[in-house]
């Protein structure tokens, strides 16, 4: 089944630059000023940096008020009827779902010295997707996609495929991951976070920073001339090379941008640029550069980043990078990757240092996760 | 939907928890993989299922895998809390990756060789549904066969869990692990059975209208429904009596699989299933050949 391509009819996201990269300052202050986490562990106290959407990380409803939000403002600007709205289809992409209210009521209890204080008060990944129902009023049962950092972007891949089998006529693609102590110790423990500053690609480049971010696109099967902006498809696979990294000779990530082509019927040369999955972390940023030098060997397109700007927000970077990134085509350019200074030779690759006009034509969106996850989106500016 | 998806094979394993979590070392023992190093009992649940479906076999590399589970990982999301909460400490690096629902997943298409898709969904006590449609949606992709496996586990200190779950001590718990090898009817294999139908209804009269519509022999109840409603709605067929071995949110895999050992050929199942906060059914049909 060769991918058609689908048009983005509406889009919205919190994160720390809002819904623009070229928002000069986030509702936090300038690119790269941090939310506050300080982690209080007996061992030691951390201050890491975070990009965060408020600081608000404590309030319970928390979750819930970010979701509805961008929900609500996504499908009023899809212009999609009430009637629509309630056949669309529900996906939802995250790697920790709701799990800031268990980390709350849990840590609220325990202080408390309540006696029915346990941990993961709240199970399951299906809460939010039944509120979003609800609220909306969404007749469709909602499909909970957990793949780490991949989650959203296979999110959207599955929310195609059912729309060109015509299960449904509209989607509603969310990707959601807020700030919570899990996963920021968590990668604190495995020692990839970056100290100051989030650099892909670049020589002195030194971990991950960790964003936040809700993100919502609805994409649909009816044609319409106001769309400026295609899901044409792209494709995903496993790699079996690690849990936590893909195939450093870039062969995995190289197989998923040529299943990605075959099964959008897209040639290498109308590839306009390439948005990298760009973590800055040592093996991402080689296995990457390796697989797109192997995948496009005679021209390479040019490469950029999104994660300098907002951090990384793992199962949501899906969503959220594409619309930021389909937020700048439609301004007119292509975004640069900040922080980048120098070229690493490991790597034969340079991602862009300054803005580039953005001209019509497919832009494949690279996302790669823990557990052998690949994915490639190709998009479509008209 | 009308999904449309063959079964070509089938088999699991679960067990009921009283106050301990079995050991499952000696059943692990038995399997013919070289068991993943620093995997969880979610893992060695899933092998110990898809094991009873499909022996000593061996997988196509181009096998798609989609995992479906209700609490996905909670075991190692727990453990993680109590070290962050209770503890004070930095959860160890691997005790984390375990947290990443796919994590399960990796271990799977490793063990097995495979290579195609692996997808990670949950749903409630509607998991296997979700399964399903996905499923049924990537036959279409390729004609690579396709893996489907359920799996839920009791996290250990089953009391605790009781607790959370807000049940009375006595409650059983179970766990376990069901596989489906499903594929698309073009597949030279003669199938055991067809997913005809898996999808949303709110109605009850139109749900049983539908049910008469396609002429179902036997109709199934989920767990999370026996005390509903829903159980009261006249339904065409028989009734099937289910044993529930516990609270155990992809129990329906398991009472799928016995419906497809007893059924005769041409005997359809309606399946009737919901989740936690929704007034919405599931309606799956299912043919056996």
């Amino acid at each position: 089944m060769e991918s058609v391509k689908l048009p983005i009819i509406g889009y919205a996201c919190a994160s720390h630059l809002g819904e623009s990269l070229s928002n000069p300052s986030g509702p936090h202050g300038t690119t790269g000023q941090f939310g506050p986490p300080t982690l209080q562990l007996d061992s030691t106290q951390l201050q890491l940096p975070y990009y965060s959407v408020d600081d608000g990380f404590d309030d319970p409803d928390r979750t819930e008020r970010i979701l509805f939000e961008v929900i609500e403002k996504a499908l009023q600007r899809s212009q999609l009827s009430a009637a629509k709205i309630s056949r669309a289809g529900l996906f939802i992409g995250s790697s920790s779902y709701d799990l800031r209210d268990s980390e709350i009521d849990y840590r609220q209890k325990l202080e408390a010295g309540d006696q029915s204080a346990v941990p993961m008060p709240f199970t399951g990944y299906n809460r939010l997707g039944e509120s979003i129902c609800r609220k909306f009023c969404i007749d469709s049962e909602p499909f909970n996609i957990n793949s780490a950092c991949t989650s959203s972007a296979n999110a959207l891949l599955l929310a195609q495929s059912m729309l060109q089998l015509g299960f449904y006529e509209h989607a509603l693609v969310v990707g959601i991951e807020l700030y919570n102590e899990t996963t920021l110790n968590g990668f604190a423990g495995m020692q990839l976070i970056a100290e100051q500053r989030i650099a892909p690609f670049d020589k002195t480049r030194d971990g991950i920073i960790l964003g936040e971010s809700c993100s919502a696109v609805i994409i649909s099967k009816q044609s319409t001339d106001s769309a400026s902006l295609m899901l044409r498809g792209g494709g995903s696979c496993f790699d079996p090379y690690s849990i936590t990294t893909s195939n450093p000779d870039g062969s995995t990530i190289a197989q998923t941008l040529e299943n990605a082509l075959r099964k959008t019927g897209t040639e290498r040369s109308d590839v306009v640029a390439i948005k990298t999955h760009g973590t800055a972390t040592y093996m991402n940023d080689i296995s990457e550069s390796q697989g797109i030098l192997t995948a496009f060997p005679e021209q390479t397109p040019p490469i950029t980043a999104i994660k300098p700007y907002v951090g990384h927000t793992l199962g949501a970077c899906g969503t959220l990078e594409l619309i930021l990134f389909a937020e700048a085509l439609e301004q007119g350019y292509i975004p640069k990757t900040p922080n980048f200074e120098t070229s690493d030779p490991e790597l034969s690759l340079t991602p862009l240092h300054e803005d580039l006009d953005a001209t019509d034509g497919v832009y494949l969106l690279n996302y790669f996760g823990f557990g052998g996850s690949n994915t490639v989106l190709f998009v479509e500016k008209v | 939907m009308d999904l449309n998806l063959s079964l070509f094979a089938y088999g699991g394993f679960s067990q009921t928890v009283d106050r301990q979590l079995p050991d499952l070392n000696q059943a692990l023992k038995a399997l013919p993989y070289k068991l993943p190093r620093r995997s969880d009992r979610l893992t060695q649940l899933s092998l110990l299922g898809l094991h009873q479906s499909c022996g000593e076999g061996s997988f196509d590399a181009a096998t798609h895998l989609v995992l479906a589970s209700g609490d996905a990982n909670l075991n190692s999301t727990i453990l993680n809390s109590e070290q962050i909460f209770d503890s004070g400490t930095l959860p160890n690096p691997i005790g984390f990756i375990n947290t990443v629902n796919n994590s399960t997943a990796y271990h799977i298409c490793v063990t097995l060789g495979i290579q195609g898709e692996a997808i990670s969904v949950s749903r409630d006590h509607c998991s296997l549904e979700a399964g399903l449609q996905i499923a049924a949606t990537l036959q279409h992709s390729d004609l690579s066969p396709i893996l489907l496996g359920t799996v839920d586990e009791v996290p250990n200190d089953p009391e605790q869990h009781r607790q959370r779950l807000n049940i009375p001590a006595a409650t059983p718990l179970a766990e376990g692990s069901f596989w489906f090898h499903c594929g698309h009817p073009q597949r030279q294999e003669t199938a055991l059975a067809t997913i005809e139908y898996c999808g949303p209804m709110r109605d009850s009269r139109r749900i049983e209208e539908f049910l008469h519509e396609r002429q179902i022999s036997h109709h199934l109840i989920g767990d999370f429904l026996q005390n509903s409603a829903v159980s009261e709605i006249q339904l065409p067929g028989e009734r099937l009596v289910t044993q529930s071995l516990g609270h155990y949110l992809t129990q329906n895999a398991d009472y799928l699989q016995r419906w497809l050992d007893q059924a005769r050929p041409g005997e359809r199942l309606g399946m009737l299933n919901g989740t936690a906060g929704s007034d919405r059914l599931t309606v799956t049909l299912i043919l056996k050949h």
